[in-house]
């Protein structure tokens, strides 16, 4: 009854949603240096600069979220909840950059199937992540929000099982040690960024199921 | 009259009783005024405590004797109280709130008062003649108006904060309602003094009336009796039980600085007006009525409505509840006093 009296700070929906358009635009610069590995047509170095952009961008943006949530007295949702969201965005997209740069910092000149598989995954992941994002502030979407919630988890689970086909790979008999090391270390980055999203999502679910 | 032919030691039995009533009053309800500033930690249970019984005492110089000439004089009729009648409404008035604060249930003291009063009469008239409606409606209608305009003042005011300190955090801004919360919990304690200390100052004065010892003329009450029923309600609520604290400032929803001062000044606000308009109403109603308001603001949600659903039946109860029990303990004092 008074509540929609309070002052309502829809800022911070608005905020949480432009961080993750960064999150989604770092994960599709981070897939198309993934398949452009290999290609003597690919700016693998502007590609790199993109995702650190988007990172940059982001870190913005986490700063200003944490900057106003001090100085504001209500919160849309809670406190908490926004802090925890808007790490979770970011530590996604500080993980993206950190694929990114292990490409250069590995070396590593040729992509796998399994290395653009868990690329285009962890897209779709963010993609999807992304639009849950921009929902929060929508009660009527609730629903639409947790199905994309729940199909980000299920993303993740599905890269699980690509991260460990993709290792079993590896260590097949009479492989490359240093090729084995590298891409161990690769994948494993790789799958973190889903990692994240899933830390996100679960969030999102929290905030939803507070807010139902 | 009957009442003409009252002893002395009558007399000062049925006052002692009535001033054991205030006593238990402040034991009962003083705590509400407190609950907020202990749950938020501003003031330890003891100052807390020591500070609520001040404010009680002090509004003896703040208040006109207003709701005390509604309930001694425009309740019932006094040409049908005796003493057996004053009696009745004592015990039923007392055994009520003593059986509401075993379980923890914030009641009111003053519908309990009300409504053994009224019980009382009715079972000696066996009719409804002597209810003075004008200020028995008067009464029953804020039973309802009381808790709703808690609940309003409660919640423009956490509006209002909210608006006023929004580009602060509450943190920063509960470092002003530490103190502002002690102002607001002075306010509302002051607020019950006036308005519970004058229902029983009412009682003693309709028994003064009853006995012949006074009239319905305010000159003709003894100021000892105010200051004893001041004192009695200061006491108890000093004294007063932790039980209600609990239920008041903890499980309706959760209060903060902020909040609390938002729900107690809500709180002093209805009932200052109240008792300068001379009605009588429920502390402990009003008190539910300003959290719940503020808690509404804050978010719906944080309302457990379920407890406040608890809380309304023992509000619909107190009048029937008290009243019965006053009428069978007049029955008892025709038999025995």
């Amino acid at each position: 009854m008074f509540s929609s009296l309070m002052p309502q700070r829809k800022e911070f929906f608005e905020m949480l949603a432009a961080h993750s358009e960064q999150v989604v635009a770092g994960a599709n610069a981070t897939l198309r240096l993934i398949n452009g590995l290999g290609d003597a047509k690919t700016d693998l170095e502007g590609l790199v600069k993109e995702v650190n952009d988007h990172e940059q961008a982001g870190d913005h943006i986490k700063a200003k979220v944490i900057e106003r949530l001090h100085q504001s007295f209500t919160t849309p949702i809670n406190r908490d909840q926004i802090h925890s969201l808007i790490d979770d965005l970011d530590m996604t997209l500080n993980v993206l950059q950190s694929v990114a740069n292990a490409v250069g910092m590995y070396n590593i000149k040729q992509s796998t199937v399994e290395a653009r598989e868990l690329a285009s995954l962890s897209a779709d992941a963010c993609m999807r992540l992304n639009r849950a994002v921009a929902a929060l502030a929508d009660k009527t979407r609730s629903g639409e929000t947790l199905n994309l919630c729940k199909e980000v988890e299920e993303i993740e689970s599905k890269a699980d099982k690509v991260q460990h086909k993709a290792i079993s790979a590896l260590f097949q008999e009479g492989a490359n040690v240093w090729q084995t090391m590298k891409l161990r270390e690769f994948y494993s980055l790789q799958e973190s960024v889903l990692d994240c999203c899933q830390e996100a999502a679960k969030m999102i679910e929290e905030i939803l199921i507070e807010n139902s | 009259m009957e009442g003409l032919n009252m002893s002395i030691w009558t007399l000062g039995l049925l006052i002692a009783i009535a001033l054991a009533f205030d006593f238990m009053n402040g034991f009962h309800d003083g705590a509400n005024s407190i609950s907020t500033i202990v749950a938020t930690g501003a003031l330890t249970p003891k100052q807390a405590v020591l500070f609520a019984a001040f404010f009680n005492f002090a509004a003896l110089w703040v208040f006109q004797l207003k709701v005390a000439a509604t309930i001694g004089k425009g309740t019932v009729d006094p040409a049908f109280v005796d003493y057996y009648v004053i009696f009745g409404a004592l015990i039923g008035a007392l055994a009520w709130n003593i059986i509401t604060w075993y379980y923890g249930i914030p009641s009111s003291s003053s519908h309990a008062l009300v409504g053994g009063l009224v019980g009382a009469t009715v079972a000696k008239s066996q009719s409804g003649a002597p209810i003075v409606w004008e200020g028995f409606g008067k009464i029953l209608a804020f039973i309802i108006i009381s808790p709703l305009v808690g609940m309003l003042i409660g919640g423009l005011l956490m509006v209002l904060v909210a608006w006023i300190f929004r580009n602060k955090s509450p943190h920063q801004a509960g470092k002003f309602f530490k103190s502002a919360q002690l102002f607001a919990a002075g306010a509302y304690s002051l607020g019950h003094g006036g308005n519970d200390a004058q229902k029983t100052i009412g009682i003693i004065w309709l028994l003064m009336i009853t006995a012949g010892v006074a009239t319905k003329d305010q000159s003709t009450l003894p100021m000892w009796v105010v200051y004893s029923c001041y004192f009695a309600i200061a006491w108890g609520t000093y004294l007063g039980g932790w039980r209600i604290v609990k239920t008041m400032g903890t499980k309706i929803t959760k209060l903060n600085s902020v909040s609390g001062s938002c729900a107690s000044m809500g709180g002093a606000i209805t009932l200052g007006l109240a008792t300068l308009g001379g009605i009588p109403v429920s502390t402990t109603h009003t008190i539910t009525g300003a959290i719940i308001g503020v808690g509404a603001a804050n978010d719906v949600k944080a309302v457990r409505w379920a407890i406040t659903a608890n809380l309304f039946v023992a509000w619909v109860l107190t009048i029937p509840a008290a009243g019965l029990i006053a009428a069978i303990f007049w029955w008892i004092g025709t038999k025995f006093l």
